[in-house]
């Protein structure tokens, strides 16, 4: 590992988790260890419609709309859209030509959800 | 060699090279032929409204984007000057300047702006700054002048469209001639007269994968069935569905102003019904409504739908029941 690296994935380029220090077990799950340079941030921007998520999306959900839902707490119209089916594979972000976090937006509506229902239930 | 501290983020890793501003230049670039096919024709006049139409766009989004505290980089991606080439495209080349800078700002301002900036627009930006001057100044968006190419000594003339809905030129046999429309050299508005540029212009953006093939493959279907419909009953009475395709706005709606991402379902069976539903009113217009040219009020009337298509075309979720 050069000195050069910034950035320490754990599994695939698209699903892998990034890691804080280099004191993490490889176990039997562990596919792939990746390293490279801090990438450049690139801009965001506004939402353009393009479509491209929705028709990338293995499960056939619309993550432009999930990511718009879980941006502003709309946790139920995000389930009806099935949020909570998203498997995170990651296609939807990587299409975006905005740039758009649409994985990241995702989780939180998930969490959001999640956090709710076990308020609920206590 | 570090031991940690490195960079935490959310998967994905890699994206795609793509972008907004690399989407939009795409489209510049293939909207170039109809620009040089129309500067061709109606040399500098063109050139004069091409400009200032681009210019007043760029000064109004950045004016907007000033007024709305938006950060300044999303005046380059490009949007603007989209709006205000597609706006050109569409203005008869004997407008005045000024009438295309007014309709660049409503274009902007009204279009595009007022709803949120680029993404949150209903209708197309270009088509509500064109139906705004059709509106306020019906005259001046009605006098076609004949192209420099064309040699004929008359000051106007009307479009092919034109003839065909008021001096019934397919029973006069005045009909303008496939090749004519082809090449462009028939009186219009500036984009639109020469259809093999702009379709040269489609093919590349769909090549590209910029814009959604169902959405001119769609178009052009349901025109040329439901103007075939009435052409193989009575030819001597319609025209043919060929000249329905390739006269007036139709390519340059079909391809570039319909395909827009913001204004166009999200869903693939949302981009067929949308599609379908412009050429049925571009047919209805067209053979019985009371304008000649229907593409800019078919696709800003399909652009209403556009919220309602993607909320009840929602696509069947991997191992969801079908509804019984």
């Amino acid at each position: 590992l050069k000195d050069k690296a910034g950035i320490l994935v754990m599994g695939g380029p698209m699903m892998g988790l990034t890691q804080w220090t280099m004191a993490v077990p490889v176990v039997k799950g562990t596919s792939g260890i990746l390293a490279w340079e801090v990438p450049s941030i690139q801009k965001e921007h506004e939402c353009i419609r393009c479509g491209r998520c929705v028709v990338r999306c293995p499960m056939s959900l619309m993550p432009t709309l999930l990511a718009k839902y879980a941006k502003f707490d709309k946790t139920t119209e995000a389930e009806a859209y099935g949020i909570l089916d998203c498997v995170e594979c990651g296609c939807c972000q990587y299409s975006c030509p905005a740039k758009i976090s649409l994985v990241h937006w995702i989780r939180l509506g998930k969490n959001k959800i999640t956090s709710l229902k076990r308020e609920k239930r206590a | 060699m570090p031991d940690k501290g490195f960079l935490l983020q959310s998967s994905p890793h890699f994206l795609d090279k793509d972008s907004v501003p690399r989407i939009m230049y795409t489209v510049v670039i293939s909207l170039s032929p109809a620009v040089f096919a129309s500067v061709y024709h109606f040399r500098f006049r063109a050139l004069g409204i091409f400009l200032s139409c681009i210019l007043a766009c760029l000064a109004t989004e950045a004016i907007f984007l000033w007024l709305r505290r938006k950060p300044f980089f999303s005046l380059w991606d490009g949007s603007a000057v989209i709006t205000g080439l597609l706006l050109a495209m569409t203005l008869p080349p004997s407008l005045s300047l000024e009438l295309a800078v007014i309709g660049s700002i409503v274009a902007i301002a009204i279009g595009k702006q007022v709803f949120g900036g680029l993404g949150n627009n209903i209708f197309n930006p270009a088509l509500v700054g064109r139906a705004f001057l059709q509106t306020a100044f019906p005259v001046a968006m009605t006098t076609w002048t004949p192209p420099v190419t064309l040699k004929i000594d008359i000051a106007t003339f009307a479009t092919p469209l034109g003839s065909l809905k008021f001096q019934n030129a397919v029973t006069e046999g005045t009909l303008a001639p496939i090749k004519n429309l082809l090449l462009g050299n028939v009186g219009g508005c500036l984009g639109e007269t020469s259809a093999i540029a702009l379709f040269l212009g489609g093919l590349y953006l769909l090549s590209r994968k910029v814009i959604d093939w169902r959405i001119p493959l769609g178009i052009l279907l349901s025109l040329s069935i439901f103007t075939g419909i009435f052409w193989l009953s009575n030819p001597a009475k319609y025209a043919s569905p060929l000249f329905h395709i390739l006269g007036g706005g139709l390519m340059i709606g079909a391809f570039f102003m319909a395909t827009d991402m913001v204004t166009s379902p999200i869903t693939p069976l949302g981009s067929w019904i949308y599609a379908l539903g412009i050429g049925l009113i571009v047919g209805l217009i067209r053979l019985f409504g009371g304008f000649p040219e229907g593409v800019m009020y078919s696709i800003l009337f399909m652009n209403t739908f556009v919220p309602l298509l993607n909320r009840y075309t929602r696509p069947r979720i991997l191992g969801e029941r079908k509804k019984t």
